[in-house]
């Protein structure tokens, strides 16, 4: 009781025998069994192992190098009144150590929200392409040979976004390198004898990705916007 | 009503006026001002300027007095104007384009003027008259006349059909009707208007009149 009152983030003990573990006690189950009625009376005083005996259920013991999704896994397989019980790890050293399951959570949430994060990232920014090369792809694709003003290919352009309300600048090699498949970025108007793009700027807006339909005339300088729409939402 | 040009020129006032009467028909897009395009270029009666979505086929007229090759005229231009639904975009309690066009296709006998009208400031208006000019040749003759009416000059900074596209749409417009009847002479004229501050109205009105005159063989 002592040590649980010394180190209250101690998440359990590890009872041993003669250097091998014969189980062990969560932060919990101590206190739960020492808050019934007589439980102090009943235990104070005793050897731990006296605890023990009221406990049938063998510790979970992983070695260091388990994946943190792994380890969950397994704990999750455990019995519904002891899933929540935390987890022995077993080091290289041959040192023993022990991890609440929540800590455990929250290492998981942090790697999703990482792999998300890159995962975002990834569809905004996406081919990894240098400006040369996604303009020549921009080219191949719509088959522009000539422009009054080749500049515009490398210029800045900036739109608002009608749901956040945000600037969004983006230039030509933005869009080729966040579309992979290009004929979803790049949009070929053939009309009334003339030619106009439609290309869709992605945007992260919040907790979605939108993209936003703006008009560009054949000379490629921006005319129009559209209302934008949403991509995809993550959380 | 003559205009400035006859004022500066009193012996034309004796000359015998010419009368002539031309069907017009404004068509395009919903929303683009084909029913109120009437209103505004009549100059000498105040219509009333509809502000409504047209779901049957409306009837007006504007009278324009002009001169041209000194030679006066007075040219009553009988507008029909039909919505600007399309059958394919779901109509909600009225009638599309085509179902006006079926139902009053007696009428479009003798279409003198078609005014292909779009907004200068909404490019998928503009973009839309590959639609309409082939509904237009459908319904047109050989000497029928077609005008490009761009509204909303008034938004210029809003502006989203350039120059250069209009250019290219009257070029267009032209190989169309060429396509259809390769006899036809002439230019497709493009005019720029603004209904709320009449700007380019009586441009428009004179165009109209001259279109007509020329498609009942009055000037050649």
């Amino acid at each position: 009781m002592q040590l649980f009152k010394e180190n209250p983030k101690n998440p359990g003990v590890i009872i041993f025998q003669n250097s091998s573990i014969i189980g062990m006690i969560s932060r919990e189950a101590f206190f739960e069994t020492t808050g019934k009625r007589y439980g102090v009376e009943l235990f104070l005083g005793k050897p731990i192992k006296a605890m023990l005996k009221s406990f049938s259920v063998t510790p979970l013991i992983l070695p260091e190098s388990t994946r943190i999704s792994m380890a969950i896994h397994e704990a999750l397989k455990r019995d519904s009144h002891t899933v929540y019980d935390p987890i022995i790890v077993q080091k290289f050293t041959g040192e023993f150590r022990i991890i609440d399951i929540l800590s455990l959570f929250v290492a998981e949430n942090q790697i999703l929200l990482t792999l998300h994060n890159q995962y975002v990232d990834t569809r905004l920014s996406g081919l990894p392409l240098t400006n040369e090369e996604a303009i020549k792809r921009f080219l191949k694709f719509t088959g522009i040979r000539q422009l009054q003003e080749p500049r515009v290919l490398i210029n800045l352009f900036a739109v608002i976004c009608d749901h956040c309300g945000s600037s969004v600048n983006y230039t030509i090699a933005d869009i080729v390198r966040s579309h992979p498949q290009l004929s979803m970025g790049v949009e070929i108007i053939e009309k009334m004898g003339s030619r106009s793009y439609v290309l869709y700027v992605r945007h992260k807006c919040g907790q979605e990705i939108r993209e936003i339909p703006v008009y560009h005339d054949n000379e490629l300088q921006l005319r129009s916007l559209r209302p934008s729409r949403l991509v995809e939402t993550y959380v | 009503m003559f205009d400035m040009e006859t004022e500066n020129k009193p012996q034309i006032q004796y000359m015998e006026v010419k009368k002539a009467t031309g069907y017009v028909l404004p068509i395009g897009n919903g929303a683009v001002g084909k029913s109120t395009l009437p209103a505004v270029l009549d100059d000498q009666f105040s219509q009333p300027v509809k502000i409504g979505k047209s779901v049957n086929m409306e009837f007006s007229y504007v009278v324009d007095r002009l001169i041209v090759r000194e030679q006066a005229f007075q040219v009553t231009q009988q507008y029909l104007v039909p919505p600007g639904q399309k059958e394919n975009e779901g109509i909600s309690g009225g009638r599309s384009f085509e179902q006006i066009i079926k139902m009053y296709q007696f009428m479009f006998k003798q279409i003198d003027v078609i005014l292909l009208s779009y907004k200068l400031v909404e490019l998928d208006s503009f973009n839309d008259l590959e639609f309409w000019i082939n509904r237009a040749l459908e319904i047109s003759s050989p000497s029928t006349q077609y005008i490009l009416v761009g509204t909303h000059l008034d938004m210029d900074a809003s502006r989203e059909v350039s120059h250069e596209m209009i250019t290219n749409g009257s070029k267009f417009i032209k190989d169309c009707i060429i396509n259809k009847y390769p006899e036809w002479q002439g230019k497709v004229p493009s005019l720029e208007i603004s209904i709320t501050d009449k700007q380019n109205t009586a441009l428009l009105r004179n165009a109209v009149s001259v279109g007509i005159l020329r498609s009942r063989k009055i000037l050649i």
